[in-house]
């Protein structure tokens, strides 16, 4: 068992390394067929000529594609990412700035995807076209359907603008001093540093963002856990426990709810991935300095480098991800064997 | 292994607790301080040097050799220099410093402060605003014969070839030569970056405060600089800039009390926020326009002055300002907005479908023709949708018989096209890089400068030469009848149907008294007050 999962983990990351080369390639080509001049982009229009061809030599953009990307992979394995065009820095540098925000982010997404999802996908289960079912459903419902950008403006104008009960957009409330920088993730920084007025603020700017992110994943979460539920309950050995007099809760806590998360746990480890990824309209409405609002603004201004980088991270994250999944998938369900 | 845990999170503890404790900086609250909601996810630098988007917070940390009192742009005003001469030829300028100024180091500011400033924007590579002073023939081989420090009192900067007497003072009063402490500076070089990188977290400038805080794509903070001594400081003492990219957001914040000012609210935000007691709107002029640009070769109905007015005929100029800008912009028709010298406040071109059709029939187009236009995704200027401005177009000038064909696209992408002459007609905007009509009147009026003009393929020799002469004036009454012309020649021949000038519009909460503000500098911190 050790041995097979210890050869499996090595053949999936030498198959994420050829993942990542392929998404560069791809990524790179993309962003030149794109007809915008990340140039003119940087400097601005009314930039002349004479100083856009100059700072296009100054950034090297002006040599041919094929030695670009040669270029672009020789400092990659050095584990050089790059200058962004934009902000003259590493892009590596840029990324620990964004990255923590986001993990952040769509952690506390994800502890509200599961500690509201899975109970809900139970209690719907087990309720089966009741009313509590009925709600709960609705309430995916809403969860998959309504658009994020809504929800976030909705929950803003009432929680924040009208009643003030929680607090506006950023991590942190204007006057409070921040924690001192040592993960990037405020709310961390604040419990490590002791100082618990920030970690309080930082906690209660977290909620809104953190439920609107979650509550599109809330609704994966519980239809996931209910239909699965659902099928594992009409299992014989359910019924076989059933038979042997064992209470229900016992029945469905111990014995079925162990299968029945399978599939949740795929849905949650893959989610988790494009929670990590793609918060773009959450964090700019929350004002979230996290790696999405950081993917937009490199996109939108043609900073290849930066691009290539954010890419780059997510293919690597969505890789270990599935990994992860996997490997908790074979965890949970003892037939699964890594070959 | 959860012991190994445990006991690495109990170290981080301790040794991070013993840290934090020791950071301590001055606490202003709300009385002293003003948060400015806006979007500045687009500032690239904070380096004053390198800044081109946004630069009030530049204009705060620095100080100039000349400066503009806010609200008024055309008369530039002494400030690090007391005095100044200028010799016959225009070309050489002796600036006399003020004794005594201090850095925020405390260190003393002289003239070679001066020098390294302006050796600085000429040296540092891929900088968005070097072409500021480059464009007065000075490059980094020739700064130091240019630009000089006989003593500590006295620059003198001979410009290798004739430039515009009233763009060169208001380009030393930009933020591009803003004077930074060369000493401090020097010391934080890396790599001859000529400490670029070090002036995007820090400020070494003379202006009434200093930067505190840029995390980028978060917040600018900035403090007020204890050593400022070219004036009282200011009674306001921290400025706070979050980047709030949705406009719903900052109202929001403005409601609740967490935002004093609201930079980018809808016409309809605004006007909601007008009814409400505990806000005000405050409205100038942006020196900037909105134009359509036909590009006179690749389409050849456009190389035709009379196709050209009848465009500018076809337009509903107060259909656009009433119901689509809703109170947020002027009528311009000229290529000087209003608020600089030279504005001309003629409207020669009213909404004349009938004229249009007789003029495009005098040019040779009565059946009329068909023209792509590119319009970007955004907004155009005023905050409008550039899709809702392209369709109004589209059926102003459909009612004269052109056909136009809008097809929108990123600005990037627009850019790219226009500015290679590939285009025929795009909708666009120009917005003030210093306030001279010498920023307006080259892209508009002289094509060698491959700039706007040049891009719409419009190469008229006469203008160009008249462009170039009004260059070379002061503020006078010849300058101004020279202007007249330049404006007259653009707006009855030129490729430019100029259609209005955008309003700045700041949402203000009413604790906030005495707010002056103008298009090149921003807010003036000396005047306003909180309560």
């Amino acid at each position: 068992m050790e041995m097979s999962l210890a050869r499996y983990l090595a053949r999936r990351a030498a198959l994420t390394v050829f993942v990542v080369f392929g998404v560069t390639l791809i990524t790179f080509a993309l962003t030149h067929v794109v007809p915008a001049d990340p140039v003119v982009a940087y400097l601005g229009d009314h930039a002349p000529p004479e100083l856009v061809e100059k700072v296009r030599h100054q950034i090297g953009l002006d040599r041919p594609l094929p030695v670009q990307y040669l270029l672009y992979l020789r400092d990659l394995l050095r584990g050089d990412l790059g200058i962004s065009i934009m902000d003259n820095r590493p892009v590596s540098h840029d990324l620990g700035q964004y990255l923590p925000a986001t993990v952040e982010l769509a952690t506390s997404a994800m502890v509200v995807a599961i500690l509201i999802g899975v109970p809900t996908g139970i209690v719907s289960a087990l309720y089966k076209d009741s009313w509590p079912d009925q709600a709960a459903r609705v309430f995916a419902l809403g969860g998959t359907s309504l658009p994020v950008f809504y929800v976030a403006l909705l929950l803003l104008g009432v929680l924040y603008s009208r009643f003030g009960v929680l607090p506006g957009p950023g991590q942190l409330s204007i006057y409070t001093p921040p924690p001192p920088h040592l993960t990037g993730m405020v709310a961390v920084d604040a419990l490590v540093a002791g100082d618990w007025a920030a970690l309080g603020d930082a906690l209660r700017h977290l909620v809104l963002p953190a439920f609107v992110l979650g509550y599109f994943s809330t609704g994966l979460v519980t239809r996931m856990t209910r239909s699965s539920l659902l099928e594992v309950m009409r299992q014989d050995y359910v019924r076989t426990a059933r038979a042997k007099g064992m209470g229900e809760r016992r029945v469905v806590l111990r014995h079925a709810l162990r299968n029945a998360l399978l599939p949740t746990v795929t849905v949650i480890g893959l989610t988790f991935g494009d929670l990590l990824s793609g918060s773009v309209l959450t964090e700019t409405i929350f004002s979230w300095p996290g790696i999405g609002r950081y993917a937009t603004n490199s996109v939108t201004n043609v900073d290849v480098p930066a691009v290539l980088g954010v890419t780059l991270v997510a293919a690597v994250i969505y890789s270990v991800f599935n990994l992860v999944t996997d490997v908790v998938y074979a965890y949970l369900d003892p037939q699964i064997r890594y070959t | 292994m959860r012991r190994v845990v445990a006991v690495l999170v109990a170290v981080l503890l301790v040794g991070v607790w013993a840290v934090g404790r020791g950071s301590s900086a001055p606490v202003y609250g709300p009385q002293q301080t003003i948060v400015i909601a806006a979007d500045i996810s687009s500032v690239v630098s904070l380096d004053p040097q390198v800044s081109f988007e946004f630069t009030t917070p530049d204009h705060l940390c620095y100080s100039n050799l000349v400066e503009f009192a806010r609200g008024d742009l055309t008369h530039p005003r002494p400030s690090v220099a007391t005095s100044w001469d200028v010799s016959k030829d225009g070309r050489v300028y002796t600036f006399h410093l003020r004794r005594g100024i201090k850095f925020a180091s405390g260190n003393v500011l002289t003239a070679d402060d001066v020098v390294y400033s302006f050796q600085r924007v000429v040296n540092i590579p891929k900088d968005p605003a070097a072409w500021l002073i480059t464009q007065m023939g000075i490059d980094e081989k020739n700064v130091g014969e240019v630009v000089k420090a006989p003593d500590p009192q006295t620059v003198v900067i001979s410009l290798p070839k004739p430039f515009s007497p009233g763009a060169f003072l208001s380009i030393m009063a930009n933020t591009v030569a803003g004077i930074v402490d060369s000493k401090t500076v020097k010391a934080h070089v890396q790599n001859n970056d000529w400490g670029t990188n070090w002036l995007n977290d820090h400020s070494a400038g003379s202006g009434p405060y200093q930067l505190a805080r840029w995390e980028r794509l978060v917040t600018i903070e900035l403090v007020a600089n204890p050593n400022y001594n070219i004036g009282p400081a200011p009674a306001i003492k921290r400025i706070i800039w979050p980047n709030i990219m949705e406009n719903t957001v900052q109202r929001n914040m403005l409601t609740r009390g967490d935002a004093d000012i609201a930079t980018g609210l809808s016409a309809s935000q605004l006007a909601a926020l007008r009814r409400e007691p505990r806000f005000y709107v405050a409205q100038i002029p942006d020196l900037g326009m909105e134009y359509v640009g036909m590009d006179v070769k690749n389409v050849p109905a456009f190389a035709k002055p009379e196709v050209r007015r009848a465009v500018k005929y076809a337009l509903d100029y107060d259909g656009i300002v009433r119901d689509l800008l809703a109170g947020n912009g002027l009528p311009l028709q000229g290529i000087i907005p209003k608020g600089l010298f030279g504005y001309d406040a003629s409207l020669p071109f009213k909404h004349d479908p009938a004229r249009a059709k007789q003029l495009l029939s005098e040019g040779g187009f009565g059946n009329g023709f068909t023209v792509e236009m590119l319009a970007p995704n955004g907004t155009a200027a005023g905050g409008i949708s550039a899709g809702d401005l392209a369709s109004k177009i589209k059926n102003d000038l459909a009612a004269a018989g052109i056909t136009v064909n809008v097809r929108q696209l990123a600005s990037d992408e627009l850019y790219k096209t226009y500015r290679a002459q590939k285009s025929q007609m795009v909708l666009a905007n120009w917005y003030v890089d210093y306030p001279d009509p010498d920023d307006f009147a080259k892209p508009f009026g002289d094509y060698t400068q491959k700039s706007l003009a040049w891009r719409l393929q419009y190469y008229n020799d006469p203008l160009a030469k008249l462009v170039q002469q009004a260059s070379g004036l002061q503020n006078t009454p010849e300058r101004a009848s020279l202007y007249k012309k330049i404006n007259e020649m653009a707006m009855q021949d030129g490729p430019f149907a100029i259609m209005y000038q955008p309003m700045i519009s700041y949402a203000v909460s009413k604790r906030i008294q005495h707010l002056v503000f103008d298009a090149v500098n921003g807010i003036d911190f000396f005047s306003l007050t909180k309560q």
